[in-house]
C-alpha cells in the first residue's frame, strides 16, 4: 500500500480542496476552455486542437499539459492513478497525484481496475481499461509530421488534407537502414482511417492497447499547447507497408518477479555487481500477480 | 499528269535588323513555283539571290512576309503560311525532310540514334528504325563502328553524310535540299545522287540547291534560274 | 495509317493553356499578361535575361506563386478540364504530386537531403498511396537506372551526390508518378558543361519516351536549341515573341530575340 492510500481519507468535494487555491488548482474559466478544447478533440478524433496553455507549477516537460487536462476533468466523486513509465510510485507520479489530492481533495489509487482518471507518462497500464475510465496522457511533441516538415502551417495543411505520405518515408528510411522498422516509442498512428497521430512516447508495445479502447484516451501537450484525443471504440492502426506489417517487439523473457509473459518489461540492474533483472514496467500490474502467487511483494 | 506537291506563290521576305537602326533587307519578292509529285527542282542564281530563303520559308525556319506556300501532308493540300506550330511539326514529323548542309549536332548520341529519331518522331518502332537508319548509313559508307559513337567526333564530310542518312531515312514525300553533296568525295557524290533519284522514283518532290554542276545534271528534272525579277524592291 | 488519321484530334487540343497571366512584384518585376499554349509532347522554352519574368512565370504555373490575374487551362488527367488557378488547394496539390513535376534549379530545393534517394524517389508514390515496401524499393531502384544513376547508391542520401547526381535524383523524383507536364527552372544551371550535356541528353529521350509536355525556363539559348520544339522569348515581364525554336534562332523578328540571338556563341 502505498502512502497517500492509508492515508485519512479526506471528505469529498469542494470545499476540500486547499484554501486559498481555486479546485484543482486552476480557475474555473481556464478549466471550461479546456474542456471545450476537448470536446472539439473527441468531435475530430486524432485532430491536434491548439489550447491556451497555462502556467503550471512544475515546469515544462515535466507533463504540464496531462496535468491541465486532468485538473480540468476531475471531479470531487473521481478516483484518481498517476503513473510515470508504468510505475505508481516514481517522483512524478507521487508528486501529481498527490498535487490532485490536495488541490481537489480527490481520492488515489494504485489500482487501474478502481480509477476513474488515470494521468500516464509513456506507458498504457497493463490491465484492461473498461468503459468509463479516462486515460490521460502527458504528451512531449504531439507533431507526427515534424521530422520531415518543420513549419507548422505546412503540416496543419498536410494534415486537412490527409497528405500523410512523408509519413510513410521515415518508415521507409528505417527499412532501409535498419532491414526493419525500427522505431519503439511513439510510434505514429492513423485514428480512425482520417488523422496521423503520435501516441506520445509510449513503447510500440502498447500501440495496440489503443485500438478500439473501450476508455477515453485524451493527450495533452503543455509546452507545444495541442490537445487531441482518441474517443472509445476508435480504430487506431499503426503504420506499416504491406509487406512490413506492425509487429509488437515481445522480449524473450519473463518478468523475474511475477513470471509475467504478457507485459512490457524494463531492464533494471539489480545490485553493484551490475547483475540485472526482467521485471513488469507497470508496477501495479506486477504487484498484483505477486500478491495472487502468494509472493511477498518486490515492488519493481 | 502528277499532282501537284509543292505549291509557293507570290512568296515575300525580308529581314529588318533592329540593331542596325531598323535596316531593311528585302531577299525575296513574288516569288511562286509548282513543283509535282515525282519531281526534282533546281533553284539556280548567284549567291545571295534567296535560294535558300526559299527552302527556309518552306520549312518553316523563316516566317514569310506575303504569299502562300501550301504542300501535300496527308493526303490534302496545307497552308503552311501562319500555320499553327502544331501542324507546322506535323508537316515535318510525316512529310517534309531537310537536308541543311551543316549537323546540328547533339552531344552524347550516337550516330545511328541520330539518324534513327526522326522515323521514331514519325512513330516507326525502335527495331525497324534502327535497322534502317543502319541501311542508310551502311549506304553512305559510314562504317559500322562509328554507328556508336556521337558525330561531334566525325570529319566534315562524314557528319554531311550522317546528316543526309537523318534526312533521306524516313522517305519523306518532300524533300529539300540546300547542298546535299557540298563537302563530299567523288564516290559519295554518286551514291548520293543516286539515293536522290530512287526519291524521285518512289514520287518524292524535291526542291534543291546544288551548286555541282554534274550532280544538278543527273539529278534535276528543270533547273530554275533565280533573278533580280524575284528580288524584292 | 490509322495513327496518321488519330494523331491531329491529339494535337489540336493545348494539354495547357494559358492567357492573361500577371502577377506584379513592384518595380517592373513580374510578368504581365503572359499567354500561351503548350501541347502534348511539347517542350516549351521561355528564354530572357534574368528579371525578365521567366521565373516569376513558372513560380504561378508552379503553385508557389499566386497569379494576380489570368488563367491557365489544364487537361488533367484525374479531373478532365480544370483552370489551375481556381482548383481547391487539395486538388492543386493532388495534381502537383502526381500529373505535374517540378524542377527547381537548385536540387536542395527539390530533394530531401537526409533522406536516402529510394525515399526522395517513392515520396509521391506513398502519396498516392503505395504501402509496398519491396515494390516501392524496386520502382526507385529502376529509375535511379533510367536517369543513369548507379542503383546501389538507393539507400545513400543525396548530401553525398555531386551537383548534377542530384539535379538527376531531383527529375527521377518527379517523373515516378508519369507526370504529363514538367516544369523545370534551370535544370542546368550551376552544372559543368559535360554534365549538362549528359542531362539534356537524359531529358530528350524520357521526354519523348513518357510523352511528357515540358515548360522549360533558362537563359541558355544553347539549351533551348537542342531541347526545345518552340520557345517564348521574354522581356520586361512580357512575351515578345514566341515560335518554332528554329523559327526564332534563324529568323528573330523582335529586337530584343535579335539581341539575345546575336549574344550566342556560334556552334
Amino acid at each position: 500500500m502505498t502512502a497517500e492510500s492509508s492515508r485519512p481519507r479526506v471528505p469529498q468535494g469542494a470545499g476540500s480542496a486547499r484554501p486559498g487555491y481555486n479546485y484543482a488548482f486552476l480557475d474555473e474559466a481556464t478549466k471550461r476552455e479546456i474542456r471545450r478544447k476537448l470536446l472539439k478533440a473527441v468531435a475530430i478524433p486524432g485532430h491536434q486542437v491548439p489550447f491556451s496553455s497555462r502556467e503550471m507549477p512544475l515546469p515544462p516537460g515535466w507533463g504540464t499539459g496531462g496535468i491541465q487536462v486532468t485538473a480540468s476533468l476531475v471531479g470531487p466523486a473521481d478516483v484518481l492513478k498517476v503513473i510515470d513509465q508504468g510505475a505508481d510510485d516514481t517522483t512524478n507520479a507521487v508528486s501529481i497525484r498527490r498535487f490532485f489530492a490536495e488541490t481537489a481533495g480527490v481520492e488515489t489509487t494504485t489500482s487501474t481496475r478502481r480509477a476513474s482518471l488515470i494521468q500516464t507518462r509513456h506507458r498504457i497500464p497493463e490491465t484492461p481499461l473498461a468503459e468509463g475510465q479516462i486515460l490521460v496522457f502527458q504528451v512531449p511533441l504531439p507533431e507526427p509530421l515534424r521530422f520531415l516538415e518543420p513549419r507548422e502551417s505546412e503540416t496543419r495543411r498536410l494534415h486537412a488534407l490527409a497528405e500523410y505520405g512523408s509519413a510513410y518515408v521515415s518508415l521507409y528510411e528505417q527499412v532501409a537502414r535498419h532491414g526493419r522498422i525500427a522505431q519503439s516509442y511513439d510510434y505514429p498512428v492513423m485514428v480512425g482511417g482520417r488523422y496521423l497521430m503520435r501516441p506520445s512516447p509510449i513503447p510500440s508495445f502498447d500501440n495496440p492497447k489503443l485500438d478500439r479502447n473501450p476508455a477515453l484516451l485524451l493527450f495533452g501537450a503543455g509546452r507545444e499547447r495541442r490537445l487531441y484525443a482518441v474517443p472509445p471504440y476508435t480504430p487506431v492502426e499503426s503504420l506499416s507497408f504491406e509487406d512490413r506489417p506492425f509487429a509488437v517487439e515481445r522480449s524473450p523473457q519473463a518478468c523475474d518477479l511475477c513470471g509475467a509473459t504478457d507485459s512490457f518489461l524494463d531492464e533494471i540492474v539489480a545490485d553493484d555487481a551490475g547483475s540485472r533483472l526482467f521485471a513488469c514496467s507497470d508496477s501495479e500490474y506486477c504487484n498484483e500477480r505477486q500478491r495472487r502467487l502468494g509472493r511477498s511483494v518486490v515492488a519493481p | 499528269m502528277s499532282e501537284t506537291a509543292i505549291e509557293i506563290d507570290g512568296l515575300s521576305k525580308g529581314f529588318v535588323r533592329h540593331a542596325a537602326g531598323e535596316r531593311q533587307l528585302p531577299v525575296l519578292g513574288g516569288f511562286s513555283l509548282a513543283v509535282a509529285a515525282g519531281e526534282c527542282v533546281a533553284l539556280a542564281g548567284p549567291s545571295g539571290v534567296g535560294k535558300s530563303t526559299v527552302l527556309r520559308c518552306l520549312y518553316g525556319s523563316y516566317r514569310p512576309d506575303a504569299g502562300s506556300l501550301r504542300v501535300r501532308h496527308d493526303g490534302a493540300p496545307v497552308e503552311l503560311v501562319g500555320a499553327p506550330p502544331w501542324l507546322v511539326r506535323a508537316v515535318r514529323r510525316r512529310t517534309l525532310g531537310y537536308v541543311s548542309q551543316f549537323l546540328r549536332l547533339i552531344p552524347r548520341v550516337p550516330a545511328l540514334r541520330v539518324v534513327a529519331e526522326p522515323l521514331l518522331d514519325a512513330g516507326v518502332i525502335e527495331d525497324a528504325a534502327e535497322r534502317r537508319a543502319g541501311a542508310m548509313l551502311e549506304r553512305l559508307n559510314i562504317p559500322s563502328r562509328l554507328w556508336d559513337l556521337p558525330p561531334a567526333t566525325f570529319s566534315g564530310g562524314e557528319q554531311q553524310r550522317v546528316n543526309l542518312a537523318r534526312a533521306l531515312a524516313p522517305a519523306y514525300p518532300l524533300l529539300l535540299l540546300d547542298e546535299p553533296t557540298a563537302a563530299l568525295d567523288a564516290g559519295n557524290r554518286a551514291v548520293v545522287v543516286e539515293l536522290i533519284r530512287e526519291a524521285r522514283q518512289r514520287g518524292a518532290a524535291m526542291i534543291g540547291i546544288f551548286h555541282d554542276r554534274p550532280v544538278r545534271d543527273a539529278v534535276a528534272d528543270r533547273v530554275l534560274e533565280m533573278g533580280a525579277h524575284e528580288r524584292a524592291a | 495509317m490509322s495513327r496518321a488519321l488519330q494523331e491531329p484530334a491529339a494535337e489540336v487540343r493545348p494539354l495547357l493553356s494559358v492567357s492573361g497571366l500577371t502577377k506584379d512584384h513592384g518595380g517592373g518585376h513580374g510578368c504581365h499578361d503572359v499567354a500561351f499554349e503548350l501541347w502534348p509532347g511539347e517542350i516549351l522554352g521561355v528564354v530572357g535575361e534574368s528579371g525578365a519574368g521567366k521565373s516569376t512565370l513558372l513560380d504561378c504555373l508552379g503553385g508557389f506563386a499566386a497569379p494576380d490575374a489570368g488563367r491557365a487551362d489544364y487537361q488533367s488527367r484525374l479531373f478532365g478540364p480544370v483552370e489551375i488557378f481556381g482548383l481547391s488547394e487539395a486538388r492543386r496539390r493532388r495534381l502537383a504530386r502526381s500529373e505535374w513535376g517540378f524542377v527547381h534549379q537548385d536540387a536542395r530545393r527539390g530533394l530531401r537531403l537526409s533522406v536516402s534517394a529510394g525515399g526522395n524517389i517513392g515520396e509521391r508514390l506513398m502519396a498516392g498511396g503505395a504501402r509496398h515496401y519491396g515494390d516501392l524499393r524496386a520502382r526507385a531502384g529502376a529509375w535511379l537506372e533510367r536517369l543513369e544513376l548507379d542503383p546501389s547508391r538507393l539507400d545513400e542520401a543525396p548530401r553525398q551526390f555531386s551537383g548534377g547526381m542530384r539535379q538527376r535524383l531531383q527529375i527521377a523524383r518527379n517523373l515516378v508518378t508519369e507526370p504529363r507536364l514538367l516544369l523545370m527552372d534551370e535544370p542546368t544551371g550551376g552544372l559543368d558543361l559535360s554534365v549538362q550535356a549528359r542531362l539534356l541528353d537524359l531529358l530528350r529521350g524520357l521526354v519523348r519516351d513518357l510523352g511528357l509536355s515540358v515548360v522549360l525556363v533558362t537563359h541558355d539559348l544553347g539549351v533551348v536549341r537542342l531541347l526545345c520544339d518552340r520557345m517564348l522569348v521574354m522581356e520586361r515581364g512580357r512575351v515578345v515573341e514566341e515560335g518554332l525554336t528554329d523559327q526564332v534562332l534563324e529568323d528573330p523578328q523582335h529586337a530584343h530575340s535579335q539581341r539575345l540571338v546575336a549574344s550566342i556563341l556560334p556552334v
